[in-house]
């Protein structure tokens, strides 16, 4: 069992930009859009041109959950299931007719995109990660965040999870609720913040599948006084409980 | 970090064979006869690879869904662990056993093939499962073959990726969230990463002939490693991690190495030894112009012109997201070779002409050993796209 703090949240799924609109959302749940696509002004125009919309979406809530300085000085994770799949896509079709990729696009199709365009924007050189761990994404790179504060020595962690609908040539795979959707959490051993802690779950103590992905159904419990929350897929589960500050 | 982490097995396959008993002779030979030609993977170009000759085994019929090449790879690697992880699963409860995979293609060979023979209407092979794409499907079909339902995931940081998971593990288990991890990495020869790193002008024409001043780029290459680690003391240990970030570009390394140097003076800190307590260094190496001038640069700063280095890519061919375990399972092999205080050394295989640009590195030669007592350390470094670095130090003490 690990304790930690959430420090501070930032999320976007269309309609729901503000922490207003979470809180409402909170109230009367349900399902998120899939249309839509953050702003990311803050980034320099030759940046912004690269970024796909899971890559807006993703530093969108980076930036809005880090405090400026903490933007280049915390070790960073961000995970997603798929990663940029409409580019990979686009990129097996041209590969199918024979026809030269481009090396931009083969550059960004990568799963780590999103933490290097974080890194180079936010000039970050501490360690990052990227994950993807199918439908337990959400809870692997909780994980992986914790394992990272490990060897950073302690201190804060970004976690940034993402992800969008598949391809329509994939469509027939999409098992989870499609969604446009970014959550991010700054971790910290301790501090202001809801202090949670993470156990192994039992698979059966996990609500049946909400119809929004499991990073926000996690923000959902984390807005609410429910004492603790199971996610969970197939053998795995994780249990989040409150602690005491 | 100071919770023990101990190498119990490794297992491994590349271009120069599957095992470690096959692989050794190979590799400190320098033997590059295993490398081959094909033409198939870029359009009108001959490319020179790694590849993995050996038949691999077929997927257990209930895990068909995860039939991709890669993950065929991954369970040539776990099959060579499979008695001690056995040993070690009949003592740990199933969910105190991690998975931490590092891959940077997974499947996406199948997902090729499936795209490009859609059937009327555009449907797909019904043989072709969306799990062979996804970076997370190596974790998922390594914890489904090996019955571990503790954390599972996959890492996908390009080539930096299964090093990666290998820090991960081991802070894993540091934080007593397992008390064993199945960690490693697996990637696979495919049209995409051939054609992307043609794109990028990164192939070179022959084998890789990394820092020499006729390097002209890297090779590519297949393979995987497997490392069965838990928290115990003694034998050969995961001593040490570090990881940062260039903060430079998506595709090239910042030219002065300043991330790699971190990453490398990180693991030392992390380990709590200072650089001359290193004996050898498994360089990223991929002999592309930029990679070897930053490098160099990097492990000039930090170890001076002394140290033996090798980088084992012109044996292989860069395993990409496999890269990191593969090399880290080149160097246990030597630490379990260290008899009679006689340490053998990987060598640098190359055209043995020095880029008078680069600040000098010293590269280990085939047939030599090094005299050491006591204790010893080696490091590996891995660098991917977007800035990412890694560098892992195994130890063991006299033996």
């Amino acid at each position: 069992m690990v304790g930690v703090v959430v420090s501070r949240w930032a999320a976007w799924a269309p309609a729901l930009e503000k922490r207003d609109d979470w809180e409402r959302w909170r109230r009367e749940p349900a399902p998120l859009g899939f249309l839509g696509t953050p702003d990311v002004g803050f980034l320099p125009p030759l940046l912004r041109r690269r970024c796909s919309r899971l890559s807006r979406l993703m530093l969108h809530v980076a930036y809005a959950a880090c405090e400026p300085a903490e933007l280049s000085a915390l070790p960073t994770v961000f995970a997603s299931r798929y990663g940029e799949m409409p580019l990979t896509v686009s990129l097996l079709e041209a590969l199918a007719r024979r026809e030269p990729v481009t090396a931009s696009a083969f550059t960004h199709s990568v799963h780590n995109t999103q933490v290097g365009l974080f890194s180079i924007a936010a000039k970050n050189r501490q360690m990052t990660s990227a994950l993807a761990a199918g439908s337990n994404t959400f809870a692997s790179a909780f994980i992986e965040a914790l394992a990272l504060m490990q060897r950073a020595g302690g201190g804060g962690v970004l976690l940034v999870v993402g992800g969008e609908p598949l391809p329509p040539v994939f469509e027939k795979f999409q098992d989870e609720p499609a969604a446009a959707y970014a959550l991010a959490l700054v971790l910290a051993p301790s501090g202001d913040g809801p202090g949670l802690r993470l156990a192994p779950g039992r698979a059966e103590a996990a609500r049946a599948a909400p119809a929004w992905p499991q990073a926000i159904e996690f923000l959902r419990w984390l807005l609410s006084e429910e004492p603790s929350l199971t996610l969970g897929a197939g053998r795995h589960a994780w249990t989040w409980t409150r602690r005491e500050p | 970090m100071t919770t023990p982490c101990a190498v119990r097995a490794v297992g491994v396959v590349s271009a120069l064979g599957c095992g470690a008993d096959e692989t050794w002779p190979r590799l400190v030979a320098a033997d590059q006869s295993c490398l081959t030609a094909r033409d198939d993977l870029v359009p009108g170009r001959r490319l020179i690879v790694g590849e993995v000759r050996a038949a691999l085994p077929a997927l257990p019929q209930r895990l068909h869904r995860y039939a991709c090449r890669t993950n065929q790879l991954a369970l040539v690697a776990l099959g060579q662990i499979e008695t001690p992880l056995r040993d070690v699963m009949k003592r740990t409860p199933a969910d105190r056993v991690a998975v931490v995979m590092g891959t940077s293609t997974s499947g996406v060979a199948s997902a090729e093939q499936a795209i490009a023979h859609r059937g009327p209407g555009g449907a797909l092979d019904p043989d072709f499962d969306c799990v062979q794409l996804e970076q997370g499907g190596v974790a998922e079909f390594v914890a489904a073959a090996t019955g571990a339902t503790g954390p599972v995931y996959t890492l996908s940081t390009a080539c930096s990726s299964s090093a990666k998971a290998l820090a991960s593990a081991r802070a894993l288990l540091a934080l007593g969230l397992c008390d064993a991890v199945v960690a490693g990495g697996a990637d696979s020869l495919c049209g995409l990463t051939t054609n992307g790193f043609h794109a990028l002008r990164a192939i070179a024409a022959e084998p890789s002939n990394p820092f020499s001043v006729n390097r002209d780029g890297l090779t590519l290459g297949e393979g995987a490693a497997m490392f069965l680690l838990t928290r115990d003391p003694g034998g050969i240990q995961l001593a040490g991690a570090g990881e940062a970030s260039d903060a430079f570009h998506m595709s090239a390394p910042d030219p002065e190495g300043a991330g790699a140097e971190i990453a490398m003076r990180a693991a030392l800190d992390d380990a709590a030894v200072p650089p001359a307590a290193v004996s050898y260094l498994n360089l990223h190496g991929t002999g592309t112009p930029l990679n070897d001038a930053m490098e160099s640069a990097a492990v000039h700063r930090l170890f001076g012109a002394t140290l033996p280095c090798s980088s084992t890519k012109p044996l292989v061919g860069h395993t990409l997201g496999a890269a990191g375990a593969l090399e880290l399972a080149f160097c246990w092999m030597m630490l379990e070779r260290w008899r009679d205080g006689a340490l053998p050394l990987l060598p640098h295989c190359w055209d043995g002409r020095t880029d008078p640009a680069l600040p000098a590195l010293r590269f280990a030669r085939v047939g030599e050993a090094i005299a050491l007592t006591n204790r010893a350390l080696v490091m590996s470094n891995s660098f991917g796209f977007g800035g990412n670095n890694c560098a892992l130090l195994l130890g063991a003490d006299e033996r």
